[in-house]
């Protein structure tokens, strides 16, 4: 009889030693947002404003000068504020969300007629909702890169029109970074990182929605649509994001690399702080015997590998390496799947933007 | 205590013993009347008509929209088809595929909150647009007799049929490039594609009101909508229409009927009882069969049109205009299941060239090579 007893006591006690999973509502996540928040967000947003401030600033230099050597550094800044913009794009919440920071600098396929329309009669409220493809990067890659240098350097040598254009698309930009940013530091900060539940309408949902939501753009927006994944696969090569200065893959690298610093809270200096990968550690999160941060981290390595090996200009590429493109889709596809239905599920987080197309 | 448990174990032992094994659940198809206890012998058959309940028996199919849209060609066809006695609008074609107002703006016989237009393979509306066009100008015409370069009416028979200058019948490339691009497109492509289908199955979706299915159960009975059948099709072909009807056009060749029906019903039982690959199977009989489908009837038309070809004028381009329609349906077809690219789809297409009054007996003869070698047909 003892012995029966003694048994049952070990059969519990070896049960109740079995992993025992910490409760989601058990973890601090104020470390983390304190660490998005002062070593991502806020940085990525000066880095932004210093970058859109230097090609302000060689705009200028080139409508003044109009020389090659001018107009190289202009495309030079466009480039480092385009990239840099990847690193911003993903947080959509708050002060972004309110100035819908994301359409204002970075609609595509920009509408070439409607900015020549502009132009042309020099007179438009650039923030205006019909406005909204005739801005941002997209209408800088067409009117810095969509003709030949000499062509562009005469056309500001003889359109005030036009150089003004180039000015108030920057301006608004600059303008609109600063607006956010001032924002963040100012009291959003402190909002953010106070705001310290999981459930809907607090930072880490608003922050996760926003990542997966930049995610899964990343997916349709940049590789998605050109592929023609909602038109059985008839590619629209004229869909990609840069399409006249040919960086669509070099965004959207740049742009899985932000998703990546987010989910690990690595810092713009490589530091690997805390971030949603030490979240999901904390819980245990497993997918099959791995752990889920683990299978996210090497999906991200492979995505990388893959998207590497991408011949540019994406447009060109759609016609000679679709399935390659289609490849990455479906890998980008399943990070989708770990990031959107193994973490919310593990961290108790809920999707609240819809992607449903109805009846 | 010993002597008292060895006892209550037989006792135990002998009961099961008498007791008769078999399938004890209602709804299985062998199940015994007599049984006492289940051994897990049940099994379950697929209805033989689309009609599927929850356990509570509440009625699970509903594909209503699909009805409607349904009836949306069937008077839009009607009203392209006055144009072989009077002048038709494009504009009213256009309001009847938006379903403007609710009502087609006035031009519907019923109300209907659903419409083609937004349903339609988004690529191809301004191309259907363009034939509302095509089919106004012809009408112009309606007093003519067509000949090449001119628009207007051939008889054959009893049958009136109103052509373009360049001999295309536009009401039957209408009908058929609505029917490929919002019917064939949303059942092979959407519905019963992975987006559509890696959805829930365990939650009604809103029992209140009358929702009793999952959203797959759902989705799965929206793509059955599109196919135009009665629910104990094929015993029953009354009122069979659009893919219904081109089913059965080519059941003799293909074995179409009972083929599709089959892999619907099966389809959707497997989903009641969750079994997902039965239901991939099926869904995929109905993709391959489908696409195959739209082959058999496209090469239907050019074995007509080679038996018309220079004896029946008016015929013969009514068949063209149906084989070429049907032709350039298969581009809907899913990427995971088509047998042709859409630029495959293009080349073919384009050897009918722009006018069918110059169409030569080797270019169906082509045409139909191509078909019946991809197809096995």
């Amino acid at each position: 009889m003892n012995k029966l007893i003694s048994t049952i006591l070990i059969a519990l006690f070896l049960f109740s030693c079995k992993e025992n999973n910490k409760d989601v509502q058990d973890y601090d996540r104020v470390p983390m947002l304190t660490n998005i928040a002062d070593n991502i967000i806020i940085p990525n947003y000066e880095a932004m404003a210093t970058d859109l401030n230097q090609l302000k600033a060689s705009l200028d230099s080139l409508n003044a000068n109009m020389t090659q050597t001018w107009l190289d550094s202009v495309k030079f800044y466009w480039y480092q504020s385009y990239s840099q913009w990847q690193y911003c794009k993903v947080f959509e919440i708050g002060p972004a969300s309110d100035y819908a920071l994301r359409s204002s600098m970075n609609t595509f396929p920009t509408d070439t007629t409607l900015i020549e329309s502009n132009i042309t009669s020099g007179s438009y409220t650039l923030g205006s909702l019909g406005n909204i493809q005739a801005i941002g990067f997209p209408a800088l890659d067409y009117l810095l890169y969509a003709d030949s240098d000499a062509n562009i350097l005469n056309r500001i040598a003889t359109s005030a029109n036009f150089r003004q254009y180039l000015v108030d698309v920057v301006e608004k930009m600059a303008t609109d970074v600063n607006l956010v940013l001032t924002q963040w530091t100012n009291s959003y900060r402190n909002s953010f990182v106070a705001s310290t539940g999981s459930a809907s309408g607090s930072s880490t949902n608003n922050l996760y929605n926003a990542l997966i939501f930049d995610l899964e753009l990343i997916k349709n927006a940049k590789y998605g649509i050109p592929l023609g994944k909602d038109i059985l696969d008839v590619a629209r090569p004229t869909y990609v994001e840069a399409l006249y200065s040919g960086i669509s893959n070099h965004l959207a690298r740049e742009n899985m690399t932000s998703i990546e610093d987010v989910f690990l809270g690595r810092d713009l200096d490589g530091n690997d702080g805390v971030g949603f990968d030490d979240y999901l550690d904390f819980v245990g999160a497993k997918r099959g015997a791995e752990d889920l941060s683990v299978v996210i981290k090497n999906q991200f390595s492979n995505l990388e590998t893959e998207m590497m090996s991408l011949p540019d200009p994406l447009s060109n590429a759609l016609s000679t390496n679709y399935s390659q493109i289609d490849n990455l889709y479906f890998s980008i596809r399943t990070q989708v799947l770990y990031m959107k239905t193994d973490m919310s599920s593990a961290l108790g987080l809920l999707i609240e933007f819809d992607s449903n197309d109805g009846d | 205590m010993k002597n008292s448990i060895i006892a209550l174990l037989t006792i135990g032992l002998v009961a099961t013993s008498c007791k008769k094994e078999g399938c004890m659940d209602q709804n299985a198809s062998n199940y015994n009347h007599d049984a006492q206890k289940d051994n897990g012998s049940c099994e379950y058959k697929a209805p033989s008509s689309y009609m599927f309940t929850d356990e509570a028996g509440n009625n699970t199919v509903s594909f209503g929209g699909q009805t409607e849209r349904l009836n949306q060609l069937d008077e839009l066809i009607a009203y392209a088809e006055t144009g072989e006695t009077t002048p038709i609008s494009a504009s009213i074609l256009s309001d009847m595929f938006a379903n403007t107002g609710g009502n087609g703006n006035g031009n519907f016989s019923f109300t209907s909150t659903k419409d083609l237009k937004s349903k339609c393979y988004s690529l191809d509306t301004t191309t259907i647009m363009g034939y509302f066009d095509s089919i106004a100008l012809a009408s112009a015409s309606f007093a003519s007799q067509a000949s090449n370069g001119q628009a207007g009416i051939l008889t054959s028979g009893t049958s009136t049929y109103l052509f373009s200058a360049n001999g295309i019948q536009y009401s039957e490339v209408i009908e058929k490039t609505i029917m490929g691009a919002v019917f064939y497109y949303q059942m092979n492509s959407v519905y019963l594609s992975d987006s559509k289908m890696n959805v829930d199955n365990t939650t009604a979706v809103d029992p209140a009101n009358g929702e009793y299915y999952t959203t797959m159960e759902h989705h799965f009975d929206e793509a059955f909508g599109y196919f135009g059948v009665p629910i104990d099709f094929p015993s029953n072909t009354n009122g069979i229409r659009f893919w219904g009807k081109y089913c059965n056009a080519v059941n003799s060749a293909i074995n179409s009927n009972s083929l599709l029906m089959q892999a619907f019903l099966e389809g959707r039982y497997a989903i009641t009882q969750n079994d997902m690959n039965t239901r991939d199977a099926n869904r995929l009989i109905i993709q391959e069969n489908m696409e195959k489908l739209v082959a058999a009837n496209a090469v239907r038309y050019l074995d007509e049109g080679l038996s018309y070809f220079g004896t029946d004028q008016a015929k013969f381009l009514h068949v063209m205009s149906e084989a070429w329609a049907f032709v350039n349906i298969i581009r809907y077809s899913p990427v995971n299941t088509r047998k042709m690219t859409p630029t495959e789809v293009d080349a073919l297409v384009g050897q009918f060239g722009t006018n069918f009054w110059n169409l030569t007996l080797n270019d169906l003869n082509a045409i139909k090579t191509t078909l019946t070698t991809t197809y096995n047909l």
